[in-house]
């Protein structure tokens, strides 16, 4: 695999881009005509990316987090803190990139509050160098009406641990929570989402996906939680994989936690291998062996990747995944 | 074109194909005739190059090569197309996307350039007439919620954008009512051509009054038990197969 390209930049999306932490120097001055009306960034204390109220994004910002510095285990993380105001929407990208050789970067977290009726879509990207090993994190906490949909990308990285915790504080939140780990070689990914339902009426649509080959491993442990009070929950949460060798390995603990009675909840788990007969089918179509599993793991991760709503991203990860697969490049010009 | 000689097949250690024998010339239709777990769809699944079925005996030589040393994607590559009696369906694959790269990947092994996506648009719109499919099947995944009928027309539809030099159409008349049944068979007429095969495997007739064969096959216990001309379809619809099959071995050439 060639190494991760380590400068990301976007086209069409506001880009802020930051070394260890700190703000790059490419920007330096120039942040007021970059920034959109309505939203401002103070870097005082971490980084601190603020909407107003009302807020309307007509292009997403991206803050692509370039961690170059290794760290002792227990160093502090780089903190951002998102705060969408009331009424306010908008895309929010955060990438993440780093380091070589088998270190440790300093870990990501981000704080996400998403005031009454905000809509954010987020994606999280992590695309560190193989070696590296990197924590990350979310908590979000999403007020009355707000809408949260979340696409979570871990395809770099050797030993990776992510974390979204988020909370249904206010009547009527959804969240629509999207995840894709793709492992190969001897990555470790670890992905644990837990979402509460401290409300009423609050919706959970969740689904993540697992592709690992080689002598990869992945854990997927989701829970929805339920608290007495929240009457007319709707959560879903779903965890689908695929295995594409022997040696890899998927441990999934899909979790229910229900405290009220008057809920509508479901949860599932499968894990499975590339389909025979469907592989059978494209090679008398005349796909070569890895061109035909190549397309078929395009489509299982598809499903997560067109949620992706900016185009530039999607494709970019389109090509991303696809050059991860041994194969991908016979099918990726009709992809 | 296809030479089969003494072929023997079995899956999961059950003997299938007890020596078939069987010569297939350039610009002919031939059909395949036979009761259920006569064999039938195991022939094709076999030339088609299906790795669940063992060949135990006996050798096919196609165009004059060794098709059992290739493997199935060589073999649609070279020019060997099986119309599926069960079309599989591929949620999240596009029959553009699906089709496109199929085609190419045929082009690219008879060392014609990859079509752009403008020229690949206008021959789908030009053999997708053929069996009477719509431009919106492009878009949908392939297979996925399509009626009977549409995927047999589609399965048309990829043999005509492929143009192979052997065609295989294992049980396409089952499950289609009589006008999907017309529209395939027209179809596959116009794809006839001196350069071009066929072996048609069916349980009925029906199927032989609109795709017309040079010579009729009567497959029984994996074994070719009696070979004519069209009329001996005709005879089977009249009788049934009970008059052929309890004639025990019956040989007969080609």
């Amino acid at each position: 695999m060639s190494q991760i390209n380590r400068c990301f930049e976007l086209p069409g999306a506001t880009h802020l881009a930051f070394n260890n932490g700190s703000l790059s120097a490419e920007h330096q001055g120039e942040l007021g005509s970059i920034l959109p009306e309505g939203v401002s960034l103070d870097l005082d204390q971490g980084i601190e990316l603020r909407l107003g109220e009302g807020v309307e994004l007509d292009r997403p910002i991206h803050l692509a987090y370039h961690n170059s510095a290794a760290v002792s285990p227990g160093s502090p993380a780089l903190e951002t803190r998102i705060i969408v105001g009331p009424g306010s929407r908008g895309t929010l990208i955060e990438s993440s990139s780093g380091l070589c050789g088998n270190a440790q970067g300093a870990a990501q977290h981000s704080v996400l509050q998403l005031g009454e009726d905000a809509a954010l879509d987020h994606v999280k990207l992590q695309r560190e160098e193989l070696s590296s090993i990197q924590r990350a994190s979310s908590k979000v906490s999403a007020r009355a009406r707000s809408n949260y949909r979340s696409h979570e990308i871990n395809i770099g990285g050797g030993e990776t641990r992510r974390q979204l915790d988020l909370t249904l504080c206010g009547e009527g939140a959804r969240c629509e929570l999207a995840g894709l780990n793709l492992a190969f070689g001897r990555q470790r990914m670890e992905s644990r989402v837990r979402v509460t339902h401290a409300a009423a009426g609050c919706a959970t649509d969740e689904l993540y996906k697992i592709i690992v080959g080689d002598d990869a491993r992945a854990l997927f442990d989701g829970l929805i939680l339920v608290e007495t009070d929240s009457q007319l929950t709707r959560a879903h949460q779903s965890n689908r994989n695929l295995l594409l060798s022997d040696r890899a390995r998927i441990t999934s603990m899909p979790r229910l936690e229900i405290y009220a009675d008057d809920v509508r909840c479901s949860h599932g788990s499968t894990t499975g291998e590339l389909d025979a007969e469907q592989l059978f089918y494209l090679r008398t179509r005349g796909f070569t062996p890895d061109a035909a599993r190549a397309l078929l793991v395009h489509a299982f991760a598809s499903e997560i990747l067109e949620g992706v709503e900016f185009t530039p991203l999607r494709e970019w990860l389109t090509g991303e995944v696809l050059r991860r697969l041994p194969g991908g490049e016979l099918i990726g010009e009709a992809a | 074109m296809l030479q089969i000689r003494n072929l023997y097949a079995s899956i999961d250690g059950k003997e299938i194909l007890k020596g078939i024998n069987l010569q297939l010339p350039s610009g002919e239709i031939h059909a395949i005739m036979g009761p259920n777990g006569s064999g039938k769809s195991t022939l094709s699944q076999v030339l088609a190059g299906n790795e669940a079925f063992e060949v135990t005996a006996g050798e096919v030589l196609y165009q004059g090569k060794n098709l059992l040393e290739m493997p199935a994607d060589e073999r649609a590559r070279d020019g060997v197309f099986m119309a599926f009696q069960y079309p599989v369906e591929i949620p999240g694959v596009s029959c553009a996307q699906f089709l496109r790269s199929a085609v190419n990947a045929v082009r690219k092994h008879r060392g014609k350039d990859a079509l752009d996506a403008m020229d690949f648009l206008a021959l789908t719109k030009e053999k997708m007439k053929l069996f009477d499919l719509g431009p919106e099947l492009m878009r949908r995944s392939l297979n996925v919620g399509f009626s009977g009928g549409e995927k047999k027309r589609n399965e048309g539809f990829q043999m005509a954008m492929l143009e192979p030099a052997l065609a295989i159409l294992d049980e396409t008349d089952s499950g289609l009512d009589i006008d999907a049944l017309k529209v395939v068979a027209q179809g596959v007429n116009t794809l006839r051509d001196p350069q071009r095969s066929f072996l048609v495997i069916t349980h009925y007739q029906r199927l032989l009054d609109y795709i017309v064969p040079d010579r009729v096959h009567v497959l029984s216990e994996g074994r070719i038990v009696r070979s004519g001309g069209k009329e001996l379809a005709l005879k089977l619809e009249e009788s049934g197969y009970a008059w052929i099959t309890d004639q025990p071995h019956l040989e007969s050439a080609s």
